[in-house]
């Protein structure tokens, strides 16, 4: 069994007997893709409202990157943030250049978490129209300038 | 250790824990050579002994000049290059620079990492194929080379055609087949129940390589089980005939030297018939099996298997001891009626004779398993509906206030009680899960329109409500005005009238002086006398001022 295989059982083993507060484990199909449920309450811009993410793995990973973006679903809307796209697409450096094997579905989602609790701008990134309009299928697939740290 | 166990074909190479690249190739020996340290079913881990990348104990571990520690494989990965060299290789956890390729910047980790991951305690690798050894991980593999019972080991048995049969077979069959072979050319018979593949060697006296294939035919030719036991016990003077001409055999000297040789060392010295070779079930049941599969055949799946009924000692196949039970009439059972409340405790006969006509539980059992399956159903239709209350609460919390929602609890309560009301007409019916979400959208969106439409009520019933007011105190204001203006109207008028009248009365007065003075002079003065003031006073009027105005 190849790394990728084993670290991922090894992940949903211990999503399964439980995820920290705020995250759900909605599916984790055949190990190449899951859906997870996100819910910011400590930050009033995203209170009550439940945010849909999809994580898939490259037979590469942890090495590689997985692919995380928000997706929208019934109830399950895009949160407003200056780094996340309309299209679900999230500028995080972890998700991009800053990766590390030692990082996991559940760090990620911490991270992810984290970024809308600090966050106080209800806005979209300034840039958002025109990204949408040319954005690749997945946000791995492009290459963002990872600028402000404030957030 | 290594290099001396080379001494027969099946030898168990130890681990080289990072030779994963051997995995690959899943012949026999791999499966039994390789303990594949990261997939054991480990026992107790610290966390701090779990590689970071991997998740799992370390196999090999390395450090980084910054102090981590990774297994190799995965440090080896996570360092890779990228192939146009754009992404400096860093430290997976400090993101430090680093260069696999330098010896200063990763190596293995201090020793004593090392042993204490190969101390920690894990399953046996064949663990799924029923062995429950346990042990240190390094001491595995030693198990499974030498002991594990349901390790894979080349068969290496004479097939019927005299060929060597290479199928893997759990180690046990092999030892077993092994250990008959030895009993009988030491003692001239086997402790364990005899076999065909030993009168191989009751046949042919001496055996070596070269006469397999006599063996194996001569194998043939006896096969019932009445004959094998006949050569075992019934003739003891064949068996020391046997023993007589094999005493003089190297094999025998060898066996006899040391008493309790390991079966494990006589896979050159005995040859053993192929245990996948395929013979009639010996209870006659007419399924063909192979020493490998007999154990199973006989526990489970052997229609000849008898096993005397517990009870009334009735001799009943094993696949069918449970459907005996269910009819054995000797048997100990409670009354048919004991989950409502009877202790009667007897055997069957008794409780069809006697206690059947009697219990009063059994005389309710009809009504009594009605109201059970009454109560479930109620209970699966409380399910449903608390699961719908449950929804519906939920979706009454998150609806968007409006500002005077809160007046209306009192009212939107009753809106939910309505909607149990109308999932209750539902609730026998198995809801599919998908209807449940979409009705509950579909809900949930009523109720927000509902609260938004009773808003706009709301709204407008305190709107017209200021409306009349104002309305109300504008035609007040205007009646009073109206009132006002009346009443001076209708001064005026009686002024006016007055005046008619005094002009009336001067003017008959003037006429009738004309003609009739005297009476005229008095009228006249018997106004002044009356009221001569009035008649002064007259243009000072009140009335006769608002005229003016």
């Amino acid at each position: 069994m190849d790394i990728c295989k084993r670290r991922l059982m090894k992940e949903l083993s211990t999503a399964e007997k439980g995820l920290p507060s705020g995250l759900t484990l909605v599916s984790a199909n055949d190990l190449t893709s899951w859906y997870i449920d996100i819910t910011v309450d400590s930050n009033s811009l995203y209170q009550g409202q439940i945010y849909r993410l999809m994580f898939m793995y490259s037979p590469n990973y942890p090495m590689k990157v997985p692919n995380v973006q928000f997706v929208p679903d019934e109830n399950r809307p895009i949160p407003i943030h200056p780094h996340i796209y309309a299209n679900g697409h999230i500028c995080l450096d972890i998700l991009g250049d800053g990766w590390t094997p030692v990082q996991n579905t559940v760090s990620v989602c911490l991270s992810i978490q984290s970024m809308l609790a600090g966050n106080h701008t209800n806005e979209r990134p300034p840039d958002n129209d025109s990204y949408v309009r040319s954005a690749p299928k997945y946000a791995q697939d492009s290459r963002f300038i990872y600028h402000d740290d404030s957030v | 250790m290594p290099e001396t166990e080379t001494y027969h074909s099946e030898t168990i190479y130890p681990v080289i824990a990072s030779d994963i690249a051997m995995q690959g190739t899943k012949t026999i020996d791999s499966l039994n050579r390789l303990v594949d340290y990261s997939s054991l079913d480990y026992i107790d881990v610290p966390g701090h002994l779990l590689c970071p990348i991997c998740q799992y104990p370390f196999v090999n571990p390395y450090t980084t000049k910054c102090g981590h520690t990774f297994c190799k494989e995965c440090l080896i990965q996570a360092l890779e290059p990228n192939v146009d060299l754009s992404v400096e290789c860093r430290c997976p956890i400090d993101r430090r620079p680093l260069n696999r390729d330098y010896v200063e910047d990763i190596f293995p980790a201090p020793k004593i990492i090392s042993n204490m991951v190969n101390d920690l305690v894990a399953y046996c690798p064949n663990k799924s194929r029923g062995c429950q050894f346990q042990d240190q991980r390094w001491l595995l593999q030693r198990h499974i080379k030498d002991v594990c019972d349901y390790a894979l080991i080349s068969c290496g048995g004479i097939k019927e055609d005299g060929s060597v049969c290479s199928q893997p077979t759990h180690r046990k069959f092999i030892m077993e087949e092994r250990r008959i072979q030895r009993d009988y050319l030491l003692y001239g018979y086997s402790m364990l129940p005899p076999t065909n593949a030993r009168l191989m060697y009751g046949s042919s006296n001496i055996h070596t390589k070269n006469n397999i294939k006599d063996s194996a035919s001569s194998s043939e030719s006896v096969e019932t089980k009445d004959k094998s036991n006949s050569l075992k016990f019934d003739q003891p003077s064949k068996n020391n005939l046997h023993l007589n001409a094999i005493k003089d055999t190297k094999l025998y000297q060898k066996l006899a030297s040391q008493d309790d040789m390991p079966l494990l060392e006589l896979q050159e010295d005995i040859q053993i018939p192929c245990v996948h070779q395929e013979s009639d079930c010996a209870n006659g049941c007419g399924i063909k099996i192979t020493k490998a599969t007999k154990e199973a055949h006989n526990n489970i799946g052997c229609t000849k298997v008898m096993l005397s009924c517990e009870y009334c000692e009735l001799q009943v196949a094993k696949p069918k001891l449970n459907l005996h039970f269910e009819q054995c009439p000797e048997m100990t059972i409670s009354c048919s009626a004991k989950a409502y409340g009877c202790t009667w405790i007897g055997i069957r006969r008794d409780l069809e004779a006697e206690h059947q006509s009697k219990c009063h539980f059994i005389a309710m059992v009809p009504f009594l398993s009605k109201q059970d399956k009454k109560i479930e159903l109620l209970e699966k239709e409380n399910k449903s509906l608390r699961y719908h209350l449950d929804n519906i609460s939920q979706s009454l919390a998150n609806l968007p206030s409006f500002g005077n929602i809160n007046r209306n609890d009192s009212v939107s309560s009753d809106s939910t009680t309505y909607s149990i009301e109308t999932t209750e007409s539902l609730g026998a019916l198995p809801v599919l899960p998908v209807d449940l979400s979409m009705t509950n959208a579909s809900i949930s969106h009523m109720l927000m329109e509902n609260d938004r439409l009773r808003a706009d009520l709301d709204h407008l019933t305190t709107s017209l409500a200021e409306l009349e007011m104002k309305q109300n105190t504008l035609f007040m204001q205007e009646n009073f005005r109206n009132q006002e203006v009346m009443h001076s109207i209708k001064g005026m008028i009686n002024t006016l009238r007055q005046q008619i009248h005094y002009i009336l009365l001067e003017h008959r007065a003037f006429t009738t002086n004309s003609s009739n003075p005297v009476h005229i002079i008095n009228q006249s003065s018997k106004v002044a006398s009356t009221n001569p003031e009035l008649l002064r006073r007259r243009l000072s009027d009140i009335t006769r001022q608002d005229v003016k105005l």
